[in-house]
């Protein structure tokens, strides 16, 4: 129990410690990157934020979605209209996005949630090939399969001149996705979140708790709609350009491995599994086409070894290490008169 | 003159034809204990999850101290003071046993489904939640993951978790099932001790259990009400031992 204590607060200061250097390691990379690692960076965060926002779904509530892209596209889509058409600044294109995304959810959400499992899975894939269908056919609008270039990429107004517009441009980035990220944390560490990982682990003990669980899913679908569309303006800005590609099932398909990956359920998870997938794409196509392949590879190990994703690496060395000590787990019931007596006592008094 | 803890009208459940519940009619003061017993298959089980929310009725009424809760959902038969246990333990396997009494305290605790408050920071909730575990002897695994935890502390966690909520009826589904023989007397003990402003129906293949603990026993046996008496007039009726107590589905602990 002590021991344990005290493995509970290293673990904890020691993540801490590692949180701190990855802030300061987002914070100086510029001064060290060129453009072009830079933008892969920049695409890193983004992406980041998308699939933490379908690691809600996936990871925390048990709801699978291979149509997490329809949000992505919708925030894309909204911030390239209204930058373009309406000359819009950043700030309220972003909140526009969200916004859509929300508005995304809260229509389609009474649909694809009254189904689980493979059946949320198609249901999720169905919608964002209509949204994909709406936006190929609906040229004068959207571009059709042109898309919409030329979204001008928004620069924090203290740091022009002093910094390059790429360097200025992942700063934006990075403090929307540091505020979104930080909002993200709140929302699993609430009670809310943890409601959603008893709906995840058994729906109908939660709801016998007396919780509404399906106004539950319905609102963690809408938050993951909102937080999936302000990633997708992002990326609109960040490509200054977007296409029907982002509504694509393809890109809510490449969103599920890199949660799967890094870990569904894990608060980081995800970020890792970005940041795996994206640097094989980024990196291992400079030296063969066939990166999808290494990313194959990667992902069979994965699954066979660390089935429960890459951040659960410390977790799977620690209990190898620990392999041969006793279980922690007690194996027999206490005696017979250690049975609730105080609060049966205190409760018959009342 | 209070209404009944439980009142059943004509409750009725068929499932693709078949007639699982035939016009149960049922009426269980408050602070009684009743045993509902019957072979397997009588539908008990169905009944209790009939009461509880999780199947609706084909026909018939479900009242909760006076409430109509035929219509109501699960979840919100827990604000009459409602709360049942499953027969494998409800507890949710992933979480420690702190976070499945976190979960039960902190129903109704923040607002905006819980959006507003967070679970580390509410140390008055975690404090309550520590109480309980103590109580319940479950301090020493309180940070263990339900999963790794014997079938004997799931089932004390269960009931741990929904005394948390103060519930007015208890459902017990099966409590002792999967309890080792020596572990059934400290168990027996204590639901003997559960307060006596507290409903409990229970459902129960040990005889052990059921004649030790009920003040009255219904029979179920094919979906209908077979006799209902006090121990010793069910002890009695001729009906109820063909049916059931000299039957071959006795358990071997009975």
């Amino acid at each position: 129990m002590h021991r344990k204590g005290l493995d509970v607060r290293s673990a904890r200061s020691s993540r801490l410690l590692l949180l701190a250097v990855a802030v300061i390691a987002l914070l100086v990379a510029p001064a060290v990157l060129p453009d072009y690692p830079l933008s892969v960076l920049t695409e890193i965060v983004i992406f980041s934020l998308f699939v933490m926002s379908l690691n809600l779904l996936v990871g925390y509530t048990g709801l699978p979605s291979l149509g997490h892209s329809a949000f992505f596209g919708t925030g894309g889509y909204a911030v390239a209209l209204l930058a373009i058409r309406a000359h819009l600044s950043a700030i309220p294109a972003l909140i526009v996005a969200v916004l859509a995304g929300i508005a995304l959810a809260l229509i389609t959400g009474p649909f694809v949630l009254r189904t689980s499992g493979a059946y949320f899975l198609i249901l999720t894939l169905s919608l964002t090939q209509v949204l994909f269908g709406i936006v190929w056919l609906w040229r004068g609008m959207t571009g059709g399969d042109d898309g919409l270039p030329g979204v001008p990429r928004p620069q924090l107004p203290f740091l022009s001149g002093v910094v390059g517009s790429w360097t200025n441009f992942y700063y934006v980035v990075l403090l929307v996705v540091a505020i979104a990220v930080a909002t993200l944390w709140w929302v699993v560490r609430s009670s809310f979140g943890l409601t959603l990982v008893g709906i995840r682990e058994n729906e109908r003990i939660v709801e016998g708790l007396g919780y509404p669980t399906w106004w539950t899913k319905y609102i963690v679908y809408i938050l993951a709609g909102g937080y999936g569309a302000l990633a997708g303006g992002l990326f609109a800005y960040f490509k200054g350009y977007v296409g029907p590609g982002q509504l694509s099932w393809l890109t809510a398909g490449e969103a599920l491995v890199m949660v799967i990956l890094g870990g569904a359920g894990t608060f980081w998870g995800p970020v890792l599994g970005a940041t795996v997938v994206l640097l094989l794409r980024y990196e291992v196509s400079s030296f063969t086409q066939r990166w999808e392949t290494i990313l194959g590879l990667v992902f069979i190990l994965a699954v066979l070894f660390l089935p429960e994703g890459l951040a659960r690496l410390p977790d799977r060395i620690r209990d190898i290490r620990a392999k041969g000590r006793p279980a922690a787990a007690p194996a027999e019931q206490p005696a017979a008169e250690a049975v609730g007596s105080t609060a049966i006592a205190e409760r018959s008094e009342q | 003159m209070t209404a009944p803890a439980l009142q059943l009208e004509d409750i009725t459940k068929t499932i693709g034809g078949l007639t699982i519940l035939d016009g149960i009619p049922l009426k269980v003061e408050p602070g009684e204990r009743r045993a509902i017993i019957g072979p397997n298959g009588a539908g008990k089980t169905t009944l209790l999850n009939v009461i509880a929310g999780f199947l609706p009725p084909t026909r018939g009424r479900v009242l909760i101290f006076g409430h109509d809760v035929t219509r109501l959902p699960a979840h919100r038969r827990v604000d009459v003071g409602l709360m049942k246990t499953n027969q494998q333990p409800a507890v949710l396997r992933e979480l420690t046993a702190l976070e499945n009494v976190m979960l039960a305290l902190l129903r109704g605790r923040h607002r905006f489904f819980g959006l507003a408050g967070s679970v580390d920071r509410d140390h008055e909730a975690r404090r309550q939640a520590m109480s309980v575990l103590e109580e319940w002897d479950l301090l020493d695994v309180a940070h263990e993951r339900v999963q790794h935890l014997s079938h004997g502390y799931q089932r004390r966690l269960e009931l741990a978790a929904r005394f948390a909520m103060r519930p007015r009826l208890l459902l017990l589904d099966e409590p002792a099932a999967g309890l080792a023989a020596d572990e059934i007397p400290a168990f027996l003990e204590r639901l003997q001790r559960l307060p006596r402003d507290m409903t409990v129906i229970l459902v129960e293949h040990s005889m052990r259990v059921v004649f030790a603990f009920a003040d009255r026993i219904t029979v179920l046996h094919h979906g209908a009400v077979l006799t209902e008496g006090t121990p010793d007039e069910v002890r009695q009726d001729r009906y109820a031992q063909e049916a059931y107590l000299s039957g071959g589905t006795r358990r071997k602990d009975a």
